[in-house]
């Protein structure tokens, strides 16, 4: 008859330690912890080249240009992308060396023979690659987020933080299963193409974004100051990959005979990752959008309170409106008088938001815009445009004369700010030797006519 | 129940070798040595009492549940084994102690225990004054003794040591001898298998032998028997090794 396991006393080292306290028990647990994370760590072979890549990260960000400084998701977007094709592969590359560690240095026998199973061995093996992949992100990321907290202040896109960490992980995990069954030679090349490849699959595979692109999200875009993330979508996408990830050690694990993880847990994980894509791909989302999501009607919104026209931003870009609420002063100053100045100008989408009319100033290049920048933007914004009804017959635009377009360029000059556009008009030259009571005068008349689908009246002799 | 580790009807076979036939064998508590030419059978015997390979025919019994690999009692058996196999390999860039830690970290040693095991497993092998070394600045003959540290740290009821002393000089192997000897002073129910093909070092330490020729059985006997001296005299290498080739003769 066959004695049942638990039956069999253990070795001195598997007793219980009655009448130790709890904490005594967790400190010395925690110790441990931190004493293998440390020398695993100190002897990971991750150590040098993630430092190097951190570093490398650093000064590549530090020094881009100013495109994405400031907008602080598109700072986190532009590290993450470096985080998961730069480090993450080269992470995952190591990861497959170190799951042939054991076999390399001839331990199997002895771990073969031990009590803890093969996924705790890979994982000891990895997990430290995933830490250090973890630290150098950060630390890049602190770094570019410090660029862009000197022109504005804001907070990082949480949710990307943490689907880029996972994404990580999964590099990771992805590179534990190739290293553990692979020739320990050939496993980080394989790793390195395999990731790269999955990386890259999206952009040539039709439809690939919005399938492939989502289970293995390298996010290689900028999102408009209209967009914001979408963080349910990005957690779901992290807890999809940690199943994975979990799942691959556990493949991983099965490298290691005597103490194999059992089929069992390996169709857990495997159900668990199932459900988890399951998640990520049913929601319908539209092209472009897998992770950010189109601001909307219940966003919170600021706006400029001085004279002038009313300037309207999305909240978290409330740090813009001290610079254009100046601007807008002085433009209020260059516009007195002129009727088809706008009352409420806004980003991109505010509109919605507002629940009234406001026009539209375009998306700035920083989201703190020089002085320049604003007045040029507030110039744009109040050129007179045809109204909505100016239709032809065959579907084109009427109006948009010549002359109309001399108004920005005469603003432009009232603001003292390099022309924004319409200094080439035919009519500007005239309109400059007007005063400026009959400027206005005009380009009331010109604007009004322009809103009806009309040409605007001559410019009168000076 | 007895902390027994018992080979029943033993045998492998590998492709059209037969490295193992029908043997059967009890170790109980004390060292026990394991003799044998290179290719007797006493890696693959290892092998099967250890679990790492899987008996084509019989079973291995561990304190009275089938243990070999696969079956229930393997779990037991691998909690209560300390393994110093006979290629022993190591993580260069540990420190001697890291890598005694974690041998206890393999074993699912209580973290409280873990400091004091240590200490008590390099101080065993005489080591402590080299526990901040990296492992790859070792000696062959102190590697091993870290391999014995990394086996014991857990304190086994069954070690199982495959050719400990191969490739040692003559100091290393006698160092080696007196640690073995202090661990069975200190843990005398401890199931000690010593697989060697050095008589003197079987002689030196073990009270009883099992000697293997080409996959059989041939002998299990106490050492003083087999050499035919008194219970008081000291068994001499030299003794052994006639006693063992007179006993290969015998079945040649």
């Amino acid at each position: 008859m066959t004695a049942p396991t638990t039956s069999v006393p253990r070795g001195r080292s598997h007793v219980e330690e009655p009448g130790v306290p709890a904490g005594r028990r967790a400190s010395a647990c925690a110790r441990q912890v931190r004493r293998v994370v440390a020398t695993e760590v100190r002897t990971s072979p991750a150590l040098l080249p993630i430092a190097a890549l951190t570093v490398i990260g650093c000064l590549r960000l530090a020094s881009a240009d100013a495109q994405w400084v400031g907008y602080w998701q598109n700072t986190t977007l532009k590290v993450h992308t470096y985080a998961c094709i730069v480090i993450g592969i080269v992470s995952g590359a190591i990861a497959a060396w170190q799951a042939g560690r054991s076999r390399a240095a001839g331990l199997h026998p002895m771990e073969n023979t031990a009590t803890v199973d093969g996924a705790s061995i890979v994982l000891r093996a990895v997990a430290p690659i995933w830490l250090l992949a973890t630290t150098g992100f950060l630390l890049v990321l602190a770094a570019a987020l410090g660029r862009s907290a000197v022109v504005h202040a804001g907070t990082p896109p949480w949710g990307l933080v943490v689907m880029t960490v996972a994404v990580l992980g999964m590099q990771v995990a992805a590179g534990a299963a190739l290293g553990a069954w692979l020739p320990r030679r050939s496993a980080p090349v394989v790793t390195i193409v395999v990731l790269y490849a999955g990386g890259a699959a999206p952009v040539y595979v039709e439809g690939g974004e919005r399938t492939w692109g989502r289970l293995y999200p390298i996010v290689q875009q900028l999102w408009d100051p209209l967009m914001r993330e979408a963080p349910a979508r990005l957690l779901t996408a992290s807890a999809w990959l940690m199943c994975v990830a979990v799942l691959l050690v556990l493949v991983a694990g099965r490298r290691w005979a005597g103490v194999r993880p059992s089929l069992t847990s390996l169709a857990a994980a495997a159900t668990l990752a199932a459900v988890s894509a399951g998640f990520v791909l049913v929601p319908q989302v539209a092209p472009g959008e897998q992770f950010a999501s189109v601001r909307g009607a219940g966003d919170p919104v600021a706006c400029t309170n001085g004279s002038g026209p009313t300037f309207c931003v999305w909240a978290d870009h409330a740090d813009t409106l001290p610079s254009v609420a100046g601007a807008a002063s002085a433009f209020a100053r260059a516009t007195d008088g002129l009727t088809f100045i706008p009352t409420t100008l806004a980003e991109p989408g505010v509109a919605r938001a507002l629940g009234r009319p406001a026009v539209d100033v375009g998306a700035f290049t920083a989201p703190v815009p020089s002085r320049e920048e604003a007045l040029a933007a507030l110039v744009t914004a109040s050129a007179p445009q045809p109204g909505p009804t100016c239709i032809g017959a065959d579907g084109a635009v009427i109006g948009g004369s010549d002359a109309a377009r001399a108004i920005p360029a005469i603003l432009s000059e009232r603001l003292g700010i390099p022309p924004v556009f319409g200094a080439d008009s035919a009519a500007y030259p005239r309109l400059e030797q007007l005063t400026v009571a009959r400027q206005n005068a005009w380009m009331n008349a010109a604007a009004e006519a322009e809103v009806h689908c009309a040409e605007p009246p001559p410019v009168p002799a000076s | 129940m007895t902390d027994a580790l018992v080979a029943r009807g033993v045998s492998v076979r590998f492709a059209r070798t037969e490295a193992l036939r029908d043997v059967t064998v009890e170790f109980t508590p004390g060292v026990t040595g394991l003799l044998g030419h290179n290719g007797a059978g006493k890696s693959t015997l290892m092998g099967v009492l250890t679990g790492l390979l899987r008996p084509t025919e019989g079973e291995v019994v561990f304190a009275g549940s089938p243990a070999a690999a696969g079956q229930p009692g393997n779990a037991a058996l691998r909690a209560s084994l300390g393994l110093l196999p006979q290629k022993f390999g190591y993580f260069g860039n540990f420190r001697v102690r890291e890598f005694v830690e974690y041998a206890a970290w393999l074993h699912s040693m209580k973290p409280l225990s873990v400091p004091g095991a240590v200490d008590r497993a390099l101080e065993t092998v005489r080591l402590v004054d080299r526990q901040d070394a990296t492992m790859k600045s070792l000696s062959g003959g102190m590697a091993q003794r870290v391999g014995i540290a990394c086996a014991t740290v857990h304190e086994p009821r069954v070690l199982v040591l495959d050719e400990p002393t191969n490739g040692l000089d003559i100091e290393q192997r006698d160092i080696f001898r007196g640690i073995l000897r202090d661990l069975q002073q200190r843990h005398p129910q401890q199931v000690t298998i010593l697989s060697s093909h050095l008589a003197e070092d079987i002689a030196a330490v073990c009270e009883r032998v099992v000697i293997l020729q080409q996959g059989r059985l041939v002998a299990d006997a106490q050492t003083r028997d087999l050499v035919g001296v008194d219970a008081d005299a000291e068994v001499s290498g030299v003794a052994l090794e006639q006693a063992y080739l007179r006993v290969l003769g015998a079945r040649a």
